[in-house]
């Protein structure tokens, strides 16, 4: 048996058990805009489940409502969706920028999402879907994807143990 | 396109037959008996048993270690002799060997930094230690622990309507709350070196033994909580004398721990409509300082409730202020550290008396003296009289929006739960639904008269349609046992509430709703209700037969999903000559030309029946759309023999629309039907649910209206939790993405950037 070295940061967070917390659960929907060629999406999260994994997982980023698009930590939320939310083409990795984002008083933030242009016209069913978001920090977490492509809606259901659909 | 109708119409049933949702809920629920009837109501032999209590503990603050001796006395109500007796020891879940941490699911990917490796092995000398059992005079009676339950073994049964009264000597190590997490515990304050505790499932406590369960010893995992008879308690806690307490209960020695300015100060509060305090933050403030080295035993007493908890800190500020319930004066209280200041000082008092006030006016009248909110960092837990809620300032005093409405949500709902589950009395180790379901759906009208518009994060039906659509594998029923639920948020809290909001505001209307809750409630309060008796309840107060709804919503993972597939439109056949071959002859007019005969017109110069005039015969050369002296004749003779009624309905110009509906989802509603008509005026049109009884796949309906019709749509107001309201319109109407509308709002900035250009156009 190959045994494997477990290397970790150190950093001395503990987690906890909170009654009033539970949520657990983000909801994208995506779809394919045939005019500018771009999948178009939007990925609504608890905010504070975020915060906490964010935390854990170092990226220093404090209360998401305080994001700014001029600082750096405006990147580093993105390349963290870009972690946990993403496509696949092929080999080709479809990724996505941020193009704002709202923090809900009932506490869910929504991202709005937009990828480099690409052609799904003849490829729509070599789409694979990753959304793994939080699914590693919170073993009852599970993903919901709606795509919609040219009018057609599918529901996708992600959670640890599936962290990629596709779309057949 | 417009059709035209006779005016005798033959409607044949085209749809298959299936009933399955409109099933009566038969075995699915208990047979009633005389404990519980079969109109949810408690039957005429109903009982419940009794556990009343006597306990003095102390609190070590520099061990944080709790020592207690209880006195129990348990009464048997039951028609059962009893040959033992079971005891809950909520503590031992840590217990080092405690099933709760074998039964986690664990992956490698979960140890990803040294924080996780420390949590894991971090040991912590849990559980209760159980020093004796004795009889009151002093004999040892013997017992067994099965992990989370202890088993006292009698020496002769219990008969019925008998009681006993034993000893039990005991004590813990009290868990660091922010390292080991727990609904109760300790949090230090590294700055000023103080404690705050927050003490619950702290003494040995009776099992409920009942007419469903007999014995409800069903292991405490952690999810699952609690099942608990109702009693007396007088609990005497002692605990350093600057502390001050909060507890389940009434202060019995007030003139022993308190000093006269504060007890001046809770009369005066008990008269007040706004919060006085009692402790102020700069009091508070000193003794975090001074840390006096004596003792001090504050009394309780507490009649009538299901468990008890208390709170106690020298950190604690205090306020209260009086809340009329029916007849009663209730002291709503709140008690917290400067830590939770501006927020708590502010809000929290008010938020209680607020709470107890609303809850009062659609369940039962609040019945305790006192209600409590205690500031506890992160969590929200619930328990008689007081709960234990987050919702923390930054340490520079400010705080976010989403903070505030945090806190207000949650001492809305912790206090809430003083009415489900401590008061009406359901079993949390099952259905953990009947208390959090139905609290979460209170705790929705409470926030909504707190402030118009309040920003609800469950019960309004539209906020469950994410969860509830797509592949239903990893989701369960509403009726699924509290440790077996996937989702515990939304199968437990969230789609329960927005099934009572459905039934409330789309199903029973308010009215028949409010009065079968309320009765519901009454039904039930200090006793032990099971979903049963709520389901039956709700459908005997109110003439409303809801299986159907029980069925799909609590158990079935189905979703709503409601299609318009077709429309078709008609018209009466006015038989007037005049107007229906002028309809007709426009008809014909405006019918879709082949293109060969458009070029022909042109190409053919002139046709041979054209160049030789006698081609044409009598079929030839007669208008069709002519209207002759015959038809004329024929129209007058009709008429004279038509009664003035039907004479009037053929010149009202009735529009005939038949809808076709498909249920994609599974979930069976009404179909609310928003008609928009040429003139664009609206209609809405409300039909029951049972129009899906016999046909629960497709239906149609056949709407006669007064005028053109542009449009319709279903589920106009987002009543009914539809999942995809693209196919919900006629035309078709595609809703925009969520990425869409944000792109309309064209908002290229955060909040705080236009705060920003805010300040920058004022020369800030």
């Amino acid at each position: 048996m190959l045994k494997n070295i477990l290397g970790f940061l150190l950093i001395f967070l503990f987690s906890f058990t909170s009654q009033a917390h539970e949520y657990y659960f983000a909801f994208a929907e995506m779809e394919y805009n045939d005019i500018t060629q771009r999948l178009e999406a939007s990925v609504m999260v608890s905010t504070h489940d975020l915060e906490f994994a964010l935390e854990k997982d170092e990226i220093f980023v404090g209360k998401i409502s305080k994001l700014d698009a001029e600082q750096e930590n405006y990147k580093n939320i993105e390349s963290y969706l870009n972690k946990h939310f993403y496509c696949k083409q092929g080999n080709s990795i479809i990724t996505f920028s941020i193009i704002g984002f709202e923090v809900g008083l009932n506490g869910i933030t929504t991202f709005y999402l937009n990828s480099e242009p690409i052609d799904l016209n003849s490829k729509k069913n070599s789409v694979v879907f990753y959304f793994d978001l939080l699914t590693d920090h919170y073993p009852q977490q599970q993903n919901k994807l709606t795509y919609i492509f040219r009018n057609n809606k599918s529901t996708l259901v992600f959670n640890s143990e599936q962290p990629s659909k596709k779309l057949n | 396109m417009k059709r035209i109708i006779l005016s005798s119409l033959c409607l044949l049933s085209f749809y298959g037959v299936a009933q399955q949702k409109f099933a009566q809920l038969g075995t699915e629920l208990p047979t009633p008996n005389e404990y519980r009837n079969a109109a949810g109501a408690p039957g005429h032999n109903y009982y419940q048993q009794k556990a009343d209590y006597k306990i003095s503990i102390t609190i070590d603050d520099v061990t944080q270690r709790l020592t207690g001796e209880e006195t129990i006395t348990y009464t048997n109500n039951s028609p059962d002799k009893l040959e033992y007796l079971w005891l809950q020891l909520d503590q031992n879940i840590y217990d080092i060997n405690s099933d709760s941490k074998l039964i986690e699911i664990e992956k490698m990917e979960d140890f990803r930094n040294i924080g996780d490796v420390k949590k894991k092995l971090f040991y912590y000398d849990g559980g209760f230690k159980i020093d004796a059992i004795t009889t009151t005079s002093g004999q040892k009676m013997s017992y067994a622990i099965n992990k989370t339950m202890m088993r006292i073994n009698l020496d002769k049964p219990l008969a019925s309507k008998g009681s006993i009264t034993f000893k039990i000597k005991w004590w813990y190590n009290i868990n660091d709350r922010m390292k080991v997490g727990g609904r109760s515990g300790y949090e230090y304050f590294e700055k000023d070196d103080n404690y705050l505790y927050t003490v619950a499932q702290f003494f040995p406590r009776m099992c409920v033994y009942n007419d469903v369960e007999g014995w409800q010893n069903k292991q405490f995992l952690g999810r699952g909580e609690f099942a608990l008879p109702f009693g007396d308690y007088e609990v005497s806690i002692t605990v350093p004398s600057d502390h001050i307490v909060g507890a389940t209960g009434e202060l019995q020695n007030g003139s022993v721990v308190l000093t006269a300015d504060q007890r001046k100060r809770l009369e005066k509060a008990k008269m007040s409509d706004t919060p006085v305090l009692i402790v102020t933050q700069t009091e508070a403030e000193k003794k975090e300082q001074a840390k006096e080295k004596g003792l001090k035993t504050w009394v309780f007493k507490a009649q009538n409730v299901r468990d008890f908890a208390f709170a106690s800190s020298r950190k604690f500020i205090w306020d209260a202020q009086g809340v009329k319930i029916g007849d009663k004066n209730v002291l709503a209280m709140s008690y917290y550290p400067k830590e939770g200041n501006p927020l708590w000082e502010k809000y929290s008092t008010k938020l209680v008396a607020h709470t107890i006030k609303t809850y009062s006016k659609y369940t039962v009248d609040y019945p305790y003296p006192v209600a409590i909110s205690v500031h506890s960092k992160w969590i929200g837990m619930e328990y008689p009289m007081i709960c234990f809620n987050g919702g923390r300032p930054e340490e520079d005093g400010t705080y976010s929006e989403e903070t505030k409405y945090g806190m207000w949500g949650v001492i809305i709902h912790e206090v809430g739960h003083n009415f489900f589950p401590m008061i009406i009395n359901s079993d949390e180790r099952q259905w953990t639904w009947m208390d959090e379901g139905l609290n979460t759906f209170v705790q929705y009208l409470t926030e909504q008269e707190w402030e118009r518009g309040y920003p609800s994060r469950r019960g309004p039906a539209y906020m469950i349609a994410d969860y509830m659509r797509g592949d239903k594998s990893n989701i369960s029923p509403i009726m699924t046992n509290s440790e077996s639920i996937f989702q515990f948020g939304n199968n437990a809290y969230g789609k329960p509430a927005t099934a009572l909001n459905i039934l409330r505001e789309t199903v029973m209307g308010r009215e028949l709703f409010d009065y079968a809750f309320k009765t519901y409630c009454e039904r039930w309060k200090f006793k032990h209700p099971t979903p049963a008796d709520f389901f039956r309840t709700m459908e005997d107060a109110s003439a409303v037969d809801l299986d159907w709804f029980w069925r799909g919503w609590f158990y079935s993972t189905d979703n709503v999903d409601i299609s318009i597939d077709n429309v078709r439109w008609f018209q009466l056949n006015s038989m007037n000559p005049i107007v229906e071959k002028a309809f007709k002859e426009e008809q014909n007019k405006n019918k879709d030309q082949f293109i060969g005969d458009t070029r022909n017109k042109e190409s053919i110069k002139e046709t041979f029946n054209e160049k030789d005039a006698s081609i044409d015969d009598f079929y030839a050369k007669r208008n069709i759309y002519f209207v002759d002296a015959l038809d004329k004749k024929e129209y007058n003779d009709f008429l004279a023999k038509l009664p003035a009624e039907d004479k009037k309905l053929l010149e009202s110009n009735k529009q005939f629309y038949e809808l076709t509906f498909k249920n994609i989802g599974g979930l069976v509603m009404p179909l609310i039907i928003e008609v928009t008509y040429a003139d664009n005026t609206k209609e809405v049109i409300r039909i029951p649910a049972e129009i899906w009884r016999q046909h629960e796949d497709q239906v149609s309906r056949v709407l006669i209206l007064d005028k053109e019709v542009a449009s319709f749509r279903l589920d106009p107001f987002l009543e009914t939790a539809d999942t995809d309201l693209d196919n919900n319109s006629w035309p078709r109407q595609i809703q925009p993405t969520k990425y869409e509308l944000y792109k309309q709002k064209q908002m290229h900035e955060n909040p705080m950037q236009r705060q920003k250009r805010v300040e920058s156009m004022q020369g800030k």
